[in-house]
């Protein structure tokens, strides 16, 4: 009942946890739905370090109002029991006691069901003004992305309204996991970047991160960022997401580059995917390929076309797998005996192919400058192929 | 914020290429003489006895990652929150760029005004509640305009890309197509058989 | 302050295509389709769009001209007066000499749809008995055909062919030609019918249809004895229609039992199990629809080509029936007062000493039109050439005799809307207005929409419509000679059109041609021809072929490749050469050929080519395509602007097999030509 007053009185989720630990003298943690934490209090100063997250090992709650766990730290393992505050299966957060149920009173558990509903209606709100603010900000933002806006006064009013660094430089990361977990990743991304609140919003099912750079040097922007990729990562983790691909864009001098290095992000996530270099690429690190796709897709189109565009039609008329041959050859490293058995056909019939591909593409398969531009080519073909499945 | 992206959905298995929706448009964006928004493009591909044979109109693709609006050194183009992407001819200088970075050929540059022009999707039609000018003058209704993002999860005969054309698809565009079916075909193959030497061996015609 | 009026495109086209025009400050700032229309839905096509463009060109010409030296293009501004003046004189000079007007020559045809063009038929009519170049070079074989095998022309209305199952689409490349009725192909496709296209080259139609079916040019008459006899052989007929409704079934029975399948084969490279399968699909559902395109007719053999494709509608019982018959041409919309072909010349001429008298009745000297050669032959000789709404250079076979032709004859004038290919060998050029610029009406002969163009705009320059320009000629020689002409020139032109259109009011439901500008009405013509089962023939049943010509023709060892044309989508005939605003659509005018002959040939795609066979030569570029078969190259007919390649330079005057029965002269065989090439 007090805490019903105190919370309409304008009270923080952090009076109330301290009111509520002092009241069973225990460890209370209170999470969000991204198993964030959002108060703790520590009544009986046991030392315990918290960091920001709290994941709970996952118990199947049926229809029991709380559950409970094992919490392992270098301290040994520390019992706990969690209340999930949700209403209808929608989840805001749990509220956890640093103590196994047996050894609470009845009347406490009882306490600590009554405080969820208060902590039920404070979350919420929270949410509630969080997507408020959100649905501002995922607008301006969108119009900052993608250049659509009038003037560029308009535009740093806005930015403004929305409390951003003015100074820049950016960096925008653009992360891409299963659709039904990507809010998740937005809420949990790390909170605090280089002392001011990372950017976010979610753009065609990919979540966007702006960050700002100010004052970083540059020969420090590039482990920053990383730091803020592992973080966020080490979040994500704690809600058991690990399959998630990242592209980050090179530096973006003021916001009216932002949109430029948006598309960077994105294609950095893109090729990533494609020529399978792993899960997080920089533009600015992909090597060859970034000089290959700072060129317009027109021109690489033509070049692919340029190169291998004999071998295709050849293919096609007379339904040979002359441009098959040739991507195994490469992916095997040019090796002879590998790739024929790769195939299933005879060295010799391997060796007519090739010279078959040489005269097509008017090349000599042993120098290396024409290997570049047949392998470059065909890295390009494949991105053609590719449609984001 | 409800983000949609228009675009297009073309049926090559209507398409005539009679050139109609190339023409509605100039008429509609008093284009100058010679400049065209749209194109048609005849593919043909012959696959052992059959000539894959229909026509590709295209414009403007509206793209989510438009190569022109990320190389555009005067940032004079922007993506609507319904995703169609439009120019400011204010900011152009007509260096081009866009020109020669466009999988699709989409921006050219206006002979007249030095600047880039491209499709809009008459998006001032659109915001009007009617149809761009293109898809209202198709005879055969071969262009409609959909949302992408609702379409996808749609039909199992809506493909991303037309046997033939390939085309760049890193840029995300706007488009869709029905698959293509092709009738059978009964072709005189006897006579490229009479090709012997280049020389071109004839009958008589029995009329 | 903007107006909008009703117009109608005018050109020689199907679909005849209503128009909303803007007019702001006395100009047109924009034409689109009009949403009445309920053919086209508010469409129109390239072409259509590209007509604002047209009225405004630079290229037009304005006001008349005189060319001093025919071909010199040495041509100087003159004002009407003079023009008419020098004309009408020499006019009264003929008579003079002569003693009649057969040395004056008319050639006209369907540049200008509007009913008072006839005004030029009328003219000549009112003066005396002239020389005219007459029938269509279009559709008079088939015409003819379908008249011996009907007793009359007729065809369904072009939404029937919605109903259809089957459509066979013989010799005609809708999707170009007719795009507004592709609408009703893919209605009719929509609910599970077949579409089965049969064309020596693949089209744009052909590449939508079911099944295409490449038939070796000219040979469409086999193809269709062919089809009849699987037809015979396997009893897919329907009896009762032939033995109540047709005539002497059993002859043409047994003529079919004489012919033998394989050589069909052999003759139209169609295999015998492809014969079998048309064979099946035309008769295993009904109804089964049949469109003609022009081009079957267009070749030596067409006319009975077009018989015996007809006879297949008989056999499977697919005539007279919903969804069925055959969608040809027709003339049934068309049925006018005849105000302007009723003129007749002032009585005094009746002493003209003549050569032409038919019958007793005196008539004009007719010659079939694009016979040019044959005018040279003429006595009296022809002395003056009048063209409007033409351009025989172009149009006409053989353009070298054309142009002779031309040269020869001492003053040719021409009335057009720009410097054409025959006006170039003009002695007078008279500027004509365009649809916007003058009241008139267009009754379409596809759909039967009546439709009005309103007056948008004032004629452009000096320009005059073809009535405005005849009704002057006759006030002239009338002030040079009294009497000469009986034209009636104190006719308005709404009077003219109220007179022409009275049989058609009834017809249309309405009082007033002007109704029709906010209304639309079509001519009341049944949906289903015969279905009454009336046959118009002697014998009131379908007649079937009796005289079948099997001919062997040794082709030319030199020229070994048919030269075939398709129409383009970005020109109507020789129309549009001038649009600047269809310029860029269509590729330079090339020849598409094989590819492999290409390939053999060392022709890579753009290389320039000689075109050449016995009448002459013309260069331009290659296209290469699988869509034609190795012993033909197409050109695209129409060409580009100011660089007036004359395709029928190549194409010479051949007669088809019929024609000449219930018109003037057979009809001209277009598809019938020989080439060879050479890199140039």
């Amino acid at each position: 009942m007090q805490a019903m007053h105190e919370l309409a009185k304008g009270s923080q989720i952090t009076d109330l946890t301290e009111m509520l630990a002092k009241q069973l003298e225990k460890v209370v943690v209170i999470t969000d739905a991204t198993n964030r934490i959002l108060a703790h209090y520590d009544p009986l100063d046991t030392g315990i370090e918290m960091s920001k997250f709290f994941t709970l090992k996952y118990h199947a709650t049926k229809n029991k109002q709380y559950c409970d766990g094992q919490w392992e730290t270098e301290l040994g393992l520390i019992d706990y029991v969690y209340f999930p505050i949700k209403v209808e299966g929608k989840s805001y957060g749990n509220c956890i006691v640093l103590c196994s149920s047996e050894e609470m009173a009845i009347e406490q558990l009882k306490l600590i069901e009554q405080m969820s509903l208060v902590y039920l209606l404070a979350l919420r709100e929270i949410l509630q003004n969080d997507a408020a603010r959100e649905r501002v900000s995922d607008e301006i933002v969108y119009d900052i992305l993608y250049n659509n806006y009038d003037s560029k006064v308009a535009l740093y009013e806005k930015a403004k309204h929305l409390h951003w660094d003015m100074e820049g430089p950016y960096a925008i990361l653009v992360v891409e996991t299963k659709e039904d977990k990507i809010n998740t990743v937005r809420k949990a991304g790390p909170l605090k970047f280089n002392s001011s609140s990372p950017i976010h919003t979610i753009v065609n099912e990919k979540v966007v991160f702006i960050l700002s750079l100010t004052n970083i040097i540059s020969k420090n922007i590039e482990d920053t960022i990383d730091g803020f990729v592992k973080k966020l990562l080490s979040n994500l983790a704690s809600n058991h997401i690990k399959d998630v691909h990242i592209g980050i864009s090179s530096t973006a001098k003021a916001l009216t580059d932002l949109h430029q290095c948006f598309q960077e992000a994105k294609i950095a996530l893109e090729l990533g995917k494609v020529f399978n270099l792993g899960k997080i690429n920089h533009f600015e690190k992909m090597g060859f390929l970034k000089f290959v796709f700072t060129a317009s897709a027109q021109e690489l189109q033509e070049f692919e076309e340029r190169i291998l565009g004999n071998i295709i039609v050849h293919d096609l008329e007379l339904e040979a797998d002359l441009l098959d041959t040739l991507k195994v050859y490469i992916e095997q490293n040019c090796h002879i005996a590998n790739t024929a058995k790769a195939k299933y056909i005879h060295e010799n019939t391997l060796r007519n192919r090739l010279k078959k591909i040489e005269q097509l593409v008017n090349l000599d398969l042993s120098r290396i400058d024409h290997l570049v531009n047949i392998y470059i080519a065909l890295q390009i073909l494949a991105l053609d192929f590719y449609d984001g499945s | 914020m409800t983000l949609r992206q228009r675009g297009f959905l073309f049926d090559p298995n209507r398409c005539l290429g009679c050139r109609t929706c190339i023409m509605a448009c100039a008429a509609n964006k008093n284009l100058p003489v010679g400049m065209y928004f749209r194109t048609i493009e005849n593919q043909e591909q012959k696959i052992g006895n059959l000539i894959l044979k229909y026509y590709l109109s295209t414009s403007c693709n509206h793209c989510n990652n438009p190569e022109c609006f990320r190389l555009c050194p005067k940032k004079a183009l922007k993506k609507r929150k319904d995703g169609i992407v439009l120019h400011d001819p204010l900011k152009c200088d007509g260096c081009g760029t866009c020109t020669r970075s466009c999988p699709f050929e989409a921006p050219v540059i206006n002979n007249i005004t030095g600047k880039m022009i491209k499709c809009d999707l008459c998006h001032e039609k659109i915001d009007e509640g009617k149809q761009p000018a293109c898809i209202a003058a198709c005879p055969v209704k071969a262009l409609q305009l959909i949302n992408i993002d609702e379409i996808d999860s749609q039909a199992d005969d809506i493909v991303r890309r037309l046997p033939g054309v390939i085309k760049i698809q890193i840029t995300r565009p706007a488009m869709r197509y029905k698959k293509l079916k092709i009738g059978s075909q009964a072709l005189r193959n006897s006579v490229a058989d009479n090709l012997e030497q280049g020389e071109l061996k004839y009958k008589d015609d029995q009329v | 302050m903007e107006f909008i009026y009703s117009n109608v495109c005018a050109a020689d086209c199907r679909s005849s295509c209503r128009i909303k025009t803007k007019v702001q400050n006395g100009k047109i700032i924009n034409i689109a389709g009009d949403p009445i229309d309920e053919y086209t839905l508010g469409s129109l096509c390239a072409k259509g769009y590209a007509q604002m463009h047209r009225v405004y060109s630079a290229d037009r010409i304005t006001h008349p001209m005189k060319q001093i030296g025919k071909g010199t293009g040495n041509w100087i501004y003159i004002s009407w007066e003079q023009a008419l003046r020098e004309i009408g004189q020499r006019i009264i000079e003929i008579r003079e000499k002569h003693n009649n007007l057969l040395p004056v020559c008319l050639n006209k045809y369907l540049g200008n749809m509007g009913i008072l063009s006839k005004s030029v038929d009328g003219f000549f009519n009112s003066i005396g008995y002239i020389t005219k170049m007459v029938d269509s070079p279009c559709v008079t074989t088939g015409i003819e055909a379908l008249n011996f095998s009907f007793g009359a022309s007729k065809k369904p209305t072009p939404e029937d062919m919605a109903n259809a199952k089957i459509i066979v689409i013989w010799g005609g490349n809708p999707a170009w030609t007719a795009t507004h009725q592709m609408r009703y192909v893919y209605a009719a496709k929509d609910k599970g019918a077949t579409i089965v296209v049969i064309d020596p080259v693949l089209t744009a139609t052909a590449a939508r249809s079911d099944l295409y079916v490449q038939i070796k040019p000219g040979t469409d008459m086999r193809l269709a004895l062919a089809i009849a006899k699987v037809l015979m052989e396997e009893d897919l007929l329907d009896i009762e229609f032939l033995n109540n409704y047709t005539h002497d079934w059993e002859s043409f029975k047994a003529f079919l039992e004489t012919i033998d399948l394989s050589e069909l084969e052999d003759a139209t490279e169609v295999p015998i199990e492809q014969i079998r399968n048309i064979a099946h699909l035309i008769s295993k559902d009904k109804p089964m629809t049949i469109w003609l395109g022009a081009g079957v007719q267009h070749t030596i053999k067409g006319g009975n080509g077009f018989r015996v494709i007809s006879a297949l509608s008989a056999m499977t019982g697919n005539i007279g029936i919903a969804g069925g018959n055959i969608h040809y041409a027709t003339y049934d919309a068309w049925q006018f007062a005849g105000v302007f072909e009723a003129l007749k010349p002032p009585l005094k001429s009746s002493v003209e000493v003549i050569s032409n008298e038919n019958n007793g009745e005196i008539e004009h000297r007719y010659i079939g039109t694009g016979r040019y050669s044959e005018l040279l032959s003429l006595k009296p000789p022809i002395e003056l050439l009048w063209v409007a709404t033409h351009n025989p250079v172009s149009q006409a076979p053989d353009s070298k005799a054309v142009k002779k032709a031309l040269n020869s004859i001492d003053m040719v004038v021409v009335a057009d809307q720009f410097l054409t290919s025959t006006a170039e060998y003009a002695d007078y050029f008279l500027p004509v207005t365009t649809q916007y610029e003058q009241e008139d009406i267009v009754v379409s002969y596809w759909h039967y929409g009546a439709a009005v163009n309103q007056k948008a705009i004032d004629p452009i320059g000096e320009s005059k419509s073809d009535f405005e320009i005849m009704r002057a000629l006759a006030q002239l020689l009338n002030e040079l000679s009294p009497g000469f002409s009986s034209f009636p020139v104190e006719k308005s032109t709404s009077e003219w059109l109220d007179l022409e259109m009275q049989p058609q009011y009834p017809k249309l439901g309405i009082k007033d041609y002007r109704e029709l500008i906010e209304k639309y009405k079509r001519v009341n013509i049944p949906a289903v021809p015969w279905a009454d089962k009336q046959f118009q023939t002697p014998s009131g049943k379908y007649e079937f072929p009796s005289v079948f010509n099997l001919d062997k023709v040794t082709r030319n060892e030199q020229y070994p490749f048919r030269l075939l044309r398709e129409r383009s989508f970005s020109v109507l005939n020789s129309q549009f050469r001038h649009s600047n605003f269809t310029k860029g659509l269509s590729e330079k005018t090339s020849v598409i050929i094989n590819r492999q002959v290409a390939n053999s040939k060392d022709l890579e795609e753009g290389a320039i080519v000689k075109l050449y066979n016995q009448l002459g030569e013309i260069v331009l570029p290659v296209i290469l395509s699988d869509a034609v078969p190795a012993d033909v190259v197409v050109i695209h007919l129409g060409s580009d602007y100011k660089e007036f390649l004359e395709l029928n330079d190549l194409i010479a005057l051949i007669d088809t097999d019929l024609g000449d029965r219930f018109s003037d002269a057979k009809g001209l065989a277009f598809n019938n030509s020989y080439v060879d090439f050479t890199r140039a």
